[in-house]
């Protein structure tokens, strides 16, 4: 991390946060739209970039088309996945699926578990940016979940995999920023891993809560300690072992171990004893008309067995992987510097973007083979019949749903280059540095790391961005490193469960585009128990010396 | 402003804008002229005020805070 001469003082600080502070208070408070708040916060970091922090025209302009780009592989991943989306909706494959899910458990905590969290960590381990949500999401609706619950749920209880998941894309990141030696890189690792168990057991616990409350814990508790072992000591484990499997193999354990836990008596028959749940708007059971479907579930569950498939096939076939990564493309930049010496290098290749192995790419080919199959097999036709509504269409659909969510996603991550470009992520890390004692800084440095997760919407862009900067100052407060930056790591994993992209893409596969910041308020206390507690357990590892 | 009436055409707008921004402001940076990357931050900070420009000129409050007609949430059921 480079040395900044901005001055460090609460006024640069509060100018520094003030973005996300307005872009927050637009969306959670006054309850603007994604696109609109999303826009406020992008011109705000501009506005302050421009007048306090010496960021010329040019850094600007430099700046903002490089966040356009940052979000090119978020909407690689959305408009695909709207498109399978709306692919299930309007050939009744969603009806199959509930139907199906039905003979399947009806127990419905146990099914929203399964989906919310199982399915979501799956997904997290093979794919990511974003996948989780936009897939799972829709399918929670589907079997009676209020929208902005389909959201927050699997938002909340995939977060554990963020770090270590997609393959590790966000630890191999993390490692080309900083140097460390090889005890210190395991260290971290197994730190890293063990801090990840607060979010495991708080994410399941938590989603159960929000289901049913009390009751629900006191029904789901066995499977949820179950799950969370399962997921939390695996990986673990396996990060011991091989850092890059290691959400993989547990998110895949867990999803083995579903079926013996399905045949449990306790999780196999409805649920009588929670009268409150305020997370549903149907019952799983009771309140859907069983509609005939033109499908069967093994078809209405096809594609996401060939998403799974493809998406395996990409990741862990070495000769398909580097194939599918070959061809790449991106643009270049030139140097740039602001007023108070931030400074960029040129770039020939702007982080170059491979299309074939983005997850989007494999749920793209899935989306138009579903649709060629359902197609020829009249799906669309026999289910606009039953349901008495006319289909609008795949491409007018697409559309109406993939333009609202991709402009606030461009305008999240325009802001947070824009931020980075004229050093105010540096005076927020610095700030905090500055007046917080040795053990309150370490306290708060996975705080650090859910701020620049919120910015950028993404773990791996908080760790690449914010990850030498944590360890420069862990080195001036003569803290271990190993722990500040596994603090960090998982702070990044935390704060992309109020991340304003996340949010877009949840509400957009949900129907409920503009309804952003309701699903932050479901979230944003989550954030904040699992950050203090991560806090927490920090302060803990520094005692412990591991 | 008559375009600005439709939620989806001005969203329309405002993304073609800011992914125009993108190639202009690469092409005019690295290679100039200058007036090309000028045009393209002048098309994202555009692109970006559409939104809630959009808010502040429509009477119309409540369609803020609506969701999408088409929800798709609700067909499914």
């Amino acid at each position: 991390m480079q040395e900044t001469s901005i001055p460090i003082n609460l006024w640069f600080w509060l100018l520094a946060v003030s973005p996300l502070l307005v872009m927050s208070f637009l969306l959670v408070k006054l309850r603007w739209t994604a696109q609109q708040a999303g826009a406020i916060g992008m011109l705000f970091a501009g506005t302050v970039a421009f007048f306090a922090f010496k960021t010329s025209a040019e850094v600007l302009a430099v700046a903002g088309a490089k966040g356009i780009w940052d979000s090119v592989s978020i909407l690689l991943v959305i408009w695909p996945a709207l498109f399978l989306h709306h692919t299930m909706n309007q050939s009744g494959g969603y009806e199959a699926m509930r139907q199906g899910v039905v003979k399947f458990s009806r127990n419905e905590l146990f099914v929203i578990i399964a989906l919310g969290w199982v399915f979501s960590s799956f997904l997290q381990g093979i794919s990511g940016f974003g996948t989780p949500i936009v897939v799972v999401a829709p399918l929670l609706v589907a079997i009676g979940v209020k929208p902005i619950y389909a959201v927050a749920i699997p938002l909340i209880a995939h977060m554990w995999g963020k770090f270590f998941g997609t393959m590790a894309v966000g630890w191999l990141a993390t490692l080309q920023v900083v140097t460390l030696d090889a005890p210190t890189i395991a260290s971290t690792a197994l730190q890293t891993a063990i801090l990840l168990m607060i979010q495991v057991v708080l994410g399941g616990f938590w989603i159960v809560w929000m289901y049913g409350r009390l009751p629900a814990i006191k029904h789901a508790w066995p499977l949820v300690l179950i799950i969370a072992a399962i997921h939390g000591f695996g990986q673990i484990i396996v990060v011991i072992f091989d850092p890059v499997l290691s959400a993989f193999i547990p998110a895949t354990a867990a999803m083995l171990a579903l079926y013996p836990l399905s045949r449990w008596r306790r999780f196999a028959e409805p649920i009588t004893n929670i009268p409150n749940r305020p997370a549903m708007q149907a019952d799983l059971v009771k309140d859907f008309v069983d509609r005939k479907t033109p499908m069967q579930l093994s078809m209405s569950f096809a594609p996401y067995i060939l998403l799974t498939l493809l998406t395996l096939s990409g990741s862990l076939i070495g000769p398909l992987k580097s194939a599918l990564g070959q061809f790449k493309f991106g643009m270049s930049f030139p140097a740039v510097e602001s007023g108070y010496g931030i400074i960029n290098s040129a770039v020939d290749t702007y982080s170059a973007i491979a299309p074939m192995s983005n997850p989007g790419f494999f749920i793209l080919v899935t989306a138009l083979i579903t649709v060629l199959v359902y197609r020829s097999r009249g799906y669309y036709k026999a289910w606009a019949i039953e349901s008495s509504q006319p289909s609008p269409g795949l491409t007018k659909s697409l559309i109406s749903s993939a333009i609202p969510a991709s402009v606030p996603i461009i305008a999240f991550l325009v802001m947070a280059r824009l931020m980075d470009h004229s050093g105010q992520n540096q005076v927020l890390a610095y700030g905090i540095a500055a007046v917080a004692p040795t053990y309150a800084f370490a306290f708060l440095s996975n705080g650090i790391g859910v701020i620049g997760a919120f910015a950028t919407s993404s773990s791996t862009s908080s760790n690449v961005l914010l990850s030498d900067l944590q360890l420069t100052i862990a080195k001036l407060k003569g803290l271990p490193e190993a722990t500040i930056l596994a603090a960090q790591s998982a702070g990044g994993a935390i704060g992309n469960a109020i991340a304003p992209a996340n949010l877009v893409l949840g509400a957009s596969t949900t129907g409920i585009s503009g309804k952003e910041g309701d699903i932050m308020r479901k979230t944003l206390s989550w954030t904040l128990v699992a950050f203090v507690l991560t806090g927490v357990a920090t302060l803990v590892l520094l005692m412990l010396n591991l | 402003m008559s375009l600005l009436k439709n939620r989806l055409t001005y969203l329309t707008i405002s993304f073609t804008l800011l992914a125009l921004a993108f190639p202009l402001i690469s092409i005019g940076t690295s290679q100039g002229p200058a007036w090309l990357w000028q045009l393209g931050l002048s098309s994202l900070i555009a692109g970006g005020m559409i939104p809630p420009l959009y808010r502040l000129l429509s009477h119309r409050s409540t369609e803020f805070d609506e969701p999408e007609s088409s929800s798709d949430a609700q067909k499914t059921h």
